[in-house]
């Protein structure tokens, strides 16, 4: 009987089966390097496990942990804060506040700590101000506080979006409700607000200790030994390149075990939701005295995270002594970077098209398992991708090794999941009885996929392709780990100026990723306009 | 003594006047209903006696507090005034015994849940989560929330409307039953008319902001005091006719007035009052449609100079569209003067 249905199943679907072997094979390529990570990693075994048990290695876990803890704290009692008083509250100025207090999220970690260190480090121009007045020396930044502030800096943003989608799709009768039983202010905030905030707090949390876990740059700059650094310095430095194989293990098992953590949370905020609730809360909470401390956390925040990294970087860009032939460089690094970049976002748009129609349109558990499977690239660390496809192309294919292809290949491993979600959102836009009416009138196969599915996709699969295209512009591991030798982007010019302590050089292509990140936001807004 | 006074109460949202100086007396125990089509100001209303709206001018008091009046604004925390929401508004990440004893304080709290569960029948329910709960019995959860605190008075805002039809009366009964146990004085929200009708022992009629009239259900329907009102509650077909004194002659004859009036007016006729005659002399109407509801049927007919009309007959009566009948007015009937 099973067997019957399983033929059955087979002969209606047998114009999926060419696909699902293209699927099939790029899945295959794109998790090849992974697996041979964990091969490569095994294979020292008792070794390995030794190595994993030394106080070294438990103090790099513990420091992740640690500044993921302290992140994610902080992250979410700013962001939760932040997004209460643009939303809630009679602040003046309420959208420019909201606006300029997202621009963090736009700003590459690496750029943002070079900032802090410049403004907040030693010698750096809060000192320098501070001198006269007898200050010598500033708390030090390097090291556990520096990364924590500078993460949680870039990363409350994750925070305020759900938080203030929350609050602003949030049933106002709850809140009369317990007004009208008899609590204050206050213990409407703790007894009904903030656990209607819970999902999104949590789902928050999570994002924010994926990004923590995967940061390179923030740990980099302050020299904190996280895994992202551990593993780099690893890498770099040792001859038995198997060590950061093994650090990265285990952080691909933190961010797995998270991954796991954030689909449980997901799925139990999808069950909150009790009434339909249509009355959304359009009265503000007039602030009185709380007026000026609620301004004033807000300019404190966007002072830091905002003005003050864009300033200095513009300071650094107009500074008139850096025209420095080295520099001469950024326009053939930023012409190298493009064409990557484009060419990155046309093989992601390509591999994800049949990934996301076989895990759209077929009902086979397995196919959509495996497509879900691709969707974890999206939370590891560029590091580790690199390092993996170091491991594949020099022992693999030491013909591919410090190519192009396999610097692209490993930009799409890691942004596929981008293409995946572009492409799948838009697949499921398309109404299925669309396509039935079209039939239904006629139409053969290749005219609807012309005349039907195209026209209601490629707005957001071009979008998907955007996104792509400047996540790829900004990357710095894998580029640090994977480009051909002397080849140059605007992420990795910054990189080794700031190494080089020539700060000055940073300016100008810090700004222009900056801007590029902006186009990408607002490609975001403009795809989720089109969504609703 | 009434139990909530709303003296000259005056709300407005920019240009519109949402709240018309209303004035309502409510007595202790007493169940009114605030009908309106929508946009007419009655959930205004009952947010202004809640105090989630502050009046523009006016006075409102309960249990004679002033609690919204020239500098006077007790906060709704502070009101001790019930609240049950149109979409429940039961606090998702609570049980229902925990919804239940939100606004309760003090050692006794479980068991004023126990009882509340009781009164809702709904003792078997306490450990679920509200969207565990159909749509009745999370109202009735409501209902319990908002009585746990033995609030002075009880705001119902559209509390039916989120029911199915076939629900919605059985119900209604129970809500009825359940509020009078609990003895609470009720307002609610409507723009059902039969419900109104049927479960308030008094019925404000709201247009455009004002009360238009605050009566009985019974004498609402046979003395409406105005076209508006005789319309809106319950179904009404209009004459032009000439009064004089107490009686008033128009397309269907000479019929006795319930009040005396003169002059050019409009005859107010219920469906009921018609009555359809299969005689064969003076045939003045045909049949035009039937709708049959089983316990009753309503039929519409035109009548021989073009004006069509709407009568209800019991069902045994047998009609057949096409068929010509002579219409006839049973009881006195209601003028108003023609505008």
């Amino acid at each position: 009987m099973c067997l019957l249905d399983g033929l059955l199943v087979m002969t209606i679907r047998t114009r999926f089966t060419g696909l699902k072997v293209i699927s099939f094979l790029i899945i295959a390529v794109v998790s090849l390097p992974l697996i041979y990570l964990v091969l490569r990693a095994s294979a020292s075994g008792i070794d390995g496990i030794n190595y994993l048990l030394q106080p070294r290695t438990l103090t790099i876990l513990s420091n992740s942990i640690l500044l993921t803890i302290a992140v994610v704290i902080a992250s979410a009692v700013i962001g939760t804060l932040f997004a209460w008083i643009t939303t809630r509250t009679n602040l003046p100025m309420r959208r420019v506040v909201l606006i300029l207090g997202l621009m963090p999220m736009v700003i590459p970690s690496y750029i943002g700590a070079l900032t802090l260190v410049a403004a907040f480090g030693p010698v750096g121009y809060l000192q320098q101000i501070l001198e006269p007045l007898g200050i010598r020396r500033l708390p030090e930044i390097y090291g556990f506080f520096g990364a924590s502030f500078a993460i949680t800096i870039f990363t409350y943003p994750y925070f305020v979006l759900p938080v203030r989608a929350a609050l602003l799709g949030m049933d106002r009768s709850l809140e009369e409700a317990a007004q009208s039983l008899g609590c204050s202010r206050w213990q409407i905030f703790w007894r009904v607000t903030l656990p209607a905030l819970r999902p999104s707090i949590a789902a928050g949390a999570l994002l924010t200790a994926l990004y923590t876990l995967s940061d390179f740059g923030a740990v980099m700059v302050m020299r904190y030994n996280a895994f992202a650094r551990a593993i780099y310095v690893t890498y770099n430095s040792s001859f038995d390149r198997s060590r950061a194989a093994l650090l990265a293990l285990v952080l691909v098992a933190l961010t797995l075990l998270l991954v796991q953590l954030e689909r449980r949370v997901t799925h139990k905020a999808q069950t909150y939701r009790a009434g339909k609730g249509t009355t959304t809360i359009t009265k503000k909470l007039r602030l009185g005295r709380w007026q000026i401390p609620a301004f004033g956390f807000c300019a404190v925040l966007i002072g830091i995270g905002t003005l003050l990294p864009i300033g200095i970087l513009l300071g650094w860009a107009l500074n008139p002594h850096v025209i420095s032939p080295i520099d001469m460089k950024l326009g053939e690094a930023s012409w190298s970077a493009v064409t990557t970049s484009v060419l990155t976002a046309v093989v992601v748009a390509l591999a994800a098209l049949p990934l996301a129609i076989v895990a759209r349109r077929t009902t086979s558990y397995w196919s959509r398992r495996l497509v879900n499977l691709t969707y974890i690239g999206n939370a590891l660390p560029g590091i580790v991708i690199g390092l993996a496809l170091v491991f594949f192309g020099a022992n693999s294919m030491p013909a591919l090794y410090q190519t192009l292809p396999l610097l692209i290949l490993g930009y799409t491993v890691r942004f596929l999941p981008y293409g995946l979600a572009a492409t799948g959102s838009a697949l499921a836009g398309v109404n299925p009885a669309f396509d039935e009416t079209a039939q239904s009138l006629g139409l053969r196969p290749w005219q609807r996929l012309f005349r039907v599915t195209i026209p209601l996709t490629w707005a957001s699969i071009i979008a998907g392709m955007a996104l792509v295209f400047l996540n790829t512009m900004k990357e710095l591991p894998t580029t640090l780990m994977l480009s051909p030798i002397g080849f140059v982007t605007p992420a990795t010019r910054i990189w080794m100026a700031s190494e080089a302590g020539m700060l000055a050089l940073i300016g100008l292509p810090g700004l222009i990723l900056i801007g590029l990140s902006c186009v990408g936001l607002a490609i975001l807004l403009w795809r989720d306009n089109l969504k609703g | 003594m009434s139990l909530l006074e709303l003296h000259q109460v005056s709300l407005r949202f920019g240009s519109v006047k949402a709240v018309d100086d209303i004035s309502l007396n409510v007595q202790k125990g007493q169940f009114v209903a605030l009908l309106g089509p929508s946009g007419c100001g009655k959930t205004t209303t009952l947010r202004l006696i809640a105090g989630f709206e502050w009046p523009d001018s006016g006075i409102i008091s309960i249990k004679n507090r002033i609690v919204a009046g020239e500098n006077i604004r007790v906060t709704p925390e502070e009101r001790r005034v019930g609240m049950v929401f149109q979409e429940y508004a039961l606090f998702p990440h609570l049980d229902v015994a925990g919804n239940i004893a939100f606004g309760l304080r003090g050692a006794d709290k479980r068991k004023r849940v126990d009882e509340m569960l009781a009164l809702v029948g709904l003792s078997d329910y306490a450990k679920r989560m509200p969207h565990e709960l159909s749509g009745g019995q999370q109202q009735r959860i409501a209902l319990a929330r908002a009585l746990a605190p033995a609030p002075d008075v009880l705001l119902l805002d559209e509390p039916f409307s989120n029911l199915d039809a076939a629900l919605r009366t059985q119900v209604r009964t129970e809500v009825r039953s359940i509020l009078k146990k609990s003895g609470a004085t009720c307002i609610f929200v409507t723009h059902d008319q039969e419900e109104a009708l049927s479960l308030a022992d008094e019925v404000a009629v709201m247009f455009n902001g004002q009360v238009a009239q605050m009566a009985e259900p019974q004498r609402l329907y046979s003395h409406p005091v105005n076209r508006n009102i005789a319309s809106f509650v319950g179904e009404a077909n209009f004459l032009p006719g000439e009064a004089n004194g107490h009686s008033v002659s128009c397309l269907l004859g000479q019929l006795p007035l319930a009040q005396a009036a003169s002059g050019r007016v409009e005859v107010l006729i219920r469906p009921e009052a018609l009555r359809l005659l299969d005689s064969s002399d003076h045939l003045n109407a045909e049949i035009m449609w039937r709708e049959f509801y089983g316990h009753d049927q309503r039929i519409g007919i035109l009548l021989n100079d073009g004006k069509s009309l709407i009568a209800r007959a019991d069902s045994s009566a047998n009609y057949t569209v096409g068929q010509r009948v002579t219409v006839e007015v049973t009881g006195a009937v209601q003028t108003f003067a023609k505008l």
